[in-house]
């Protein structure tokens, strides 16, 4: 163990340049790029321009009016969200024609940022299938023959509205309607792109599909959706990732996720976010679980100047499974406000919810989260367990759990700790000739563990390394 | 409602307050008492931030699940205690204040404060040593340059209600304790409204002041209650402040009973500073009361203050308890525990908000809350939310809160033995308070509030 993790250790200084690749930009060169601000008008062209439906225009267009009717939440970081000038955005990029399926077609520049990112990479290694969305659109999309054979849908959204309207229209937005906050109203006024997911009753996706969101233009605003559907006993594990460039202005990301689980599917959704430090990350992801069924969230959140993000499970039928696990790491100028939900609507669900985050630089993480159960739940169990680890005087941590508990016969738990990396921890690696540095990104990996072990292996070196160059020079 | 209108109308009944919430009536507690200048501008300027300050309202966290317009405002009627003028025992109190008088005969002081009636003992030996124990009243008359600059603090903690009993208190007691003196035996302050007073819509504001200077050393037990029939409709308001200021090494068992009536809001808001060294126990225990809202703020000010707050709550009917706990630790290596457990029969609820604050500056803070929930009612509810804001480093705090019924295996050992279930009940609740009431050291208290509970639990209220 201790060798595997030293000759880790030893390539500290490649994981450096390693890091740096996702800060480069391109020169920007889009087929349309709408003018900064949010109009009725634009959110009609943006409509017209992808041929939508009627009423998937009507959609927008009162969603539109929420969003200008709804105040901005108090009960976050006012400071943050208040600086957010909606006038200087913009909400829609089309960089290239239309979504490929072949990766030779992408158009160069957008190709060498992909390469860059590695996704075609990661399809060589046999991922399941690929979506990659560049600004507001899908560029490039992939799934394997076999899974489209057994009748998986993975589309982009924009394509799934258009070739499967019907299920689509049944499903889209039941989960999050547009009034539920300010930003799911924002996301469904101006949504484009994302990724749309129908597993058959059944049919297990054994192996993980893929998408990747980049925003590239400075004062972009990425508004995807996504909504997967897995139908009564089906599986699917699905994985993003999400990048952008440093600029000096702030861009902004309001995604909408909405995953549907009926009777006795599992869902497994996995984020890793590392946006750069000048993006708001203010998304809503919401799933819900019918009988027997099971959701999980793995969520991990490293980039992005605040985020803002409560992945919520709702309970629904009979015996239903929910479990969130998520990290936050956050450094200096950044805040990352995670949290999770689990509402409990029928009896028999049980839930489980491990969060775990480190603060640094003057970096600020909250854990947000609600736990409800409604009458007539009974033989509820939940537990919910935060951690975080404060690695200098200049940090912050917080934790606001809820509990809202109108059952009786149920088994509710809630457990945080709040500490420092120990001194003997520390003392005691050191005196095995470690340094400072090394000995403190044991113990955050180790502190990390229980979610990277959840990971893809890819994904688990990658976030080892991430972590490992973060707390270079941290210890001083 | 929109929230606009909410705060029209409660600025409505703020203003159109004709009798006790108004200003004439802080004139008019002036003039009667015949009470000083500086007190009466004191009254009229916390009675001016009152007006300012907005009507709590449930998009406030800490209010989330009170209903602040259950009381008309305007309709209340004060019960003036400490105009009483019968310095003599008390005969009108109710069974569990005249056994708490029996239990506790031999106590260093005593101040008691009914309709008609306020009277106050204490020791010789500690009234020699400077001990000053009364009714606030009197304490106004005898040592107000003692009391003055308490009464002056603008505390933290001082929200819309708190506002109001500061230009409105009218009863309450003052505990003083010089330097290095140590009160032996318990003191005791109770305060109680009777049933034939407690007709709809009356309010009382109670106001308790205790001072300890340096490597002082006291324990009080502070009990309010209001009797006022069975009926589910909520007319009277209590709305009590206690103000606790421990100097340098000064040690301090506060335990506070509320007893209230099914028709009392009762709104409870304790302050406790705690500096150098000095350590600080508080026990509140929640016997009823139609609605109970307290806030309970501590602030640790200096380093090596120590604090240990515990609550026990046992709620039946339909009655609502919000305590809302802050625990401030505002220097380098301080100390604090919280605990709270509350048991709810019927459809009673809860909701706990608990937030532990730790500054910058707090290096080596040491912090533990835990808030368990019994439901032993099946419609029962409770919610808890106790929370973290950490910007120091070094610290270790952690917290807990369970919910849950009372635990099968328990219940099924015990029938087994050939309780009822009502009985193998009642000793699973009484061993879940017994947790809380093995921290308190004080004599004889703990057996006091448990007969009470035993009481409450068996339904004899």
């Amino acid at each position: 163990m201790a060798a595997e993790l030293s000759t880790d250790l030893g390539k500290i200084g490649d994981i450096g340049a390693d890091y740096s690749k996702y800060g480069f930009h391109d020169v920007e060169n889009y087929v349309f790029k709408s003018g900064k601000g949010l109009t009725r008008e634009l959110v009609i062209q943006i409509s017209k321009m992808k041929n939508e439906p009627e009423w998937m225009l009507k959609f927008r267009l009162r969603a539109l009016d929420i969003f200008l009717k709804k105040p901005m939440p108090r009960w976050a970081n006012s400071e943050l969200l208040d600086k957010i000038d909606f006038e200087n955005i913009h909400y829609y990029i089309r960089p290239s024609e239309k979504s490929e399926n072949n990766w030779d077609e992408v158009p160069e520049g957008i190709k060498q940022t992909f390469d860059r990112l590695g996704i075609p990479e990661a399809e060589r290694k046999f991922l399941a299938g690929v979506t990659a969305q560049y600004e507001s659109e899908v560029v490039y999309h992939s799934i394997r023959a076999d899974l489209e054979e057994q009748g998986v849908i993975f589309l982009d959204m924009d394509s799934g509205l258009r070739l499967h309207e019907d299920i689509l229209r049944e499903h889209f937005a039941t989960v999050i309607p547009a009034a539920d906050n300010k930003f799911s109203a924002l996301n469904s006024a101006v949504w484009s792109g994302g990724s749309f997911i129908w597993v058959p009753p059944g049919v297990r996706v054994e192996i993980p599909l893929q998408a990747y969101f980049r925003i590239n233009a400075q004062n972009m605003g990425q508004f995807e959706r996504t909504l997967i559907i897995a139908e009564p006993g089906s599986f699917i594990h699905y994985i993003e990732g999400c990048t952008a460039p440093t600029y000096s202005s702030d861009s902004l990301h309001s995604a909408v996720v909405e995953l549907i689980a009926k009777p006795g599917a599992h869902i497994r959704y996995t984020t890793i976010q590392n946006w750069s430090k000048n993006v708001y990350n203010l998304v809503t992801k919401r799933a819900v679980a019918h009988e027997d069924a099971k959701v999980e969230w793995v969520d991990g959140n490293l980039g992005s100047k605040l985020t803002m993000k409560y992945p919520s499970i709702y309970l629904l039928g009979k015996r239903a499974h929910g479990e969130v696990l998520s990290i936050a790491f956050a450094g200096e100028d950044q805040h990352q406000d995670a949290g999770a939900k689990m509402v409990h609507a029928a009896p028999d669900t049980t839930s489980i919810i491990v969060s775990k985050s480190i603060s640094k630089n003057g970096g600020r993480t909250s854990y947000r989260g609600l736990v409800k159960v409604y009458p007539n739940a009974t033989g509820v169990k939940s537990s919910v367990k935060c951690d975080a680890l404060l690695m200098d005087e200049n940090s912050r941590s917080d934790t606001y759990p809820t509990m809202e508990i109108d059952e009786k016969d149920v088994t509710i738990e809630h457990e945080a700790t709040v500490s420092k990396v120990g001194e003997e921890q520390l003392f005691y690696l050191m005196s095995r000739g470690l340094t400072q540095d090394e000995a403190t990104a044991m113990i955050v990996n180790g502190f990390f563990e229980p979610f990277t072990k959840e990971l893809p292996l890819e994904y688990a070196v990658e976030l080892n390394r991430l972590i490992q160059l973060e707390m270079s020079g941290s210890v001083g | 409602m929109t929230d606009q209108e909410k705060e029209s109308k409660s600025k409505m009944s703020d203003s159109s307050t004709a009798n006790t919430i108004a200003r004439e009536r802080v004139d008019n507690l002036a003039t009667r008492n015949s009470e000083p200048v500086w007190l009466k501008e004191l009254r009229l300027g916390a009675w001016e931030q009152y007006l300012q300050t907005p009507m709590p309202a449930p998009r406030d966290e800490e209010w989330r699940k009170v209903d602040v317009e259950v009381v008309d405002l305007s309709s209340l009627k004060a019960i003036d205690l400490s105009a009483a003028v019968q310095e003599k025992k008390p005969s009108k109190l109710p069974q569990y204040f005249q056994s708490a008088l029996k239990a506790f005969e031999n106590a260093a002081g005593t101040v008691v404060e009914t309709t008609g009636y306020s009277w106050g003992e204490l020791r010789d030996d500690l009234a020699k040593q400077g001990v000053i124990f009364c009714s606030l009243k009197t304490a106004l008359e005898k040592h107000h340059n003692l009391v003055r600059p308490y009464l002056e603090r603008k505390l933290a903690s001082d929200g819309k209600f708190g506002l109001m009993n500061k230009a409105l208190f009218n009863s309450g007691s003052f505990l003083y304790v010089p330097a290095n003196v140590e009160v032996n035996g318990l003191l005791l302050s109770l305060v109680h409204l009777n049933e034939q007073d407690t007709k709809p819509g009356i309010a009382v504001f109670p106001r308790t002041i205790i001072v300890l200077e340096p490597n002082s050393k006291a324990s009080i037990l502070s009990a309010v209650s209001t009797e006022d029939g069975d009926e589910q409709k909520i007319t009277s308001l209590s709305n009590a402040s206690v103000e606790v200021f421990l100097g340098q090494a000064a040690n301090l068992s506060y335990v506070e009973l509320h007893k209230f009536g099914q028709r009392t809001f009762a709104i409870a808001r304790n302050h406790n500073e705690v500096a150098r060294d000095a350590s600080f126990y508080s026990l509140s225990v929640g016997l009823g009361g139609g609605q109970i809202k307290s806030d309970i703020d501590t602030f640790l000010t200096a380093p090596g203050a120590v604090s240990d707050v515990e609550g026990v709550v046992l709620g039946n009917g339909s009655e609502h308890f919000s305590f809302n706990t802050v625990l401030e630790h505002n220097a380098p290596d301080t100390k604090s525990n919280i605990n709270f457990r509350v048991a709810l029969k019927d459809s009673a609820s809860s909701t706990y908000l608990g937030t532990i604050r730790v500054a910058k500056v707090a290096q080596r803070t040491d912090s533990m809350q835990t808030n368990k929930n019994l439901l032993l009612g099946s419609d029962a509810k409770a919610d808890s939310i106790p929370k973290l804001e950490i910007l120091a480093d070094d610290v270790r705090c952690s917290h807990g809160a369970t919910v849950g019924p009372v635990d099968k295996e328990q219940l099924f050992y015990l029938q087994s033995r050939g309780l009822t279930r009502e009985q193998a009940e009642e000793l699973v609740v009484t061993g879940f308070f017994k947790k809380i009431f093995d921290t308190c050291t004080v004599n004889g208290v703990t057996e006091y509030i448990a007969d009470l509970l035993a009481d409450k639990i068996h339904g004899q209220d």
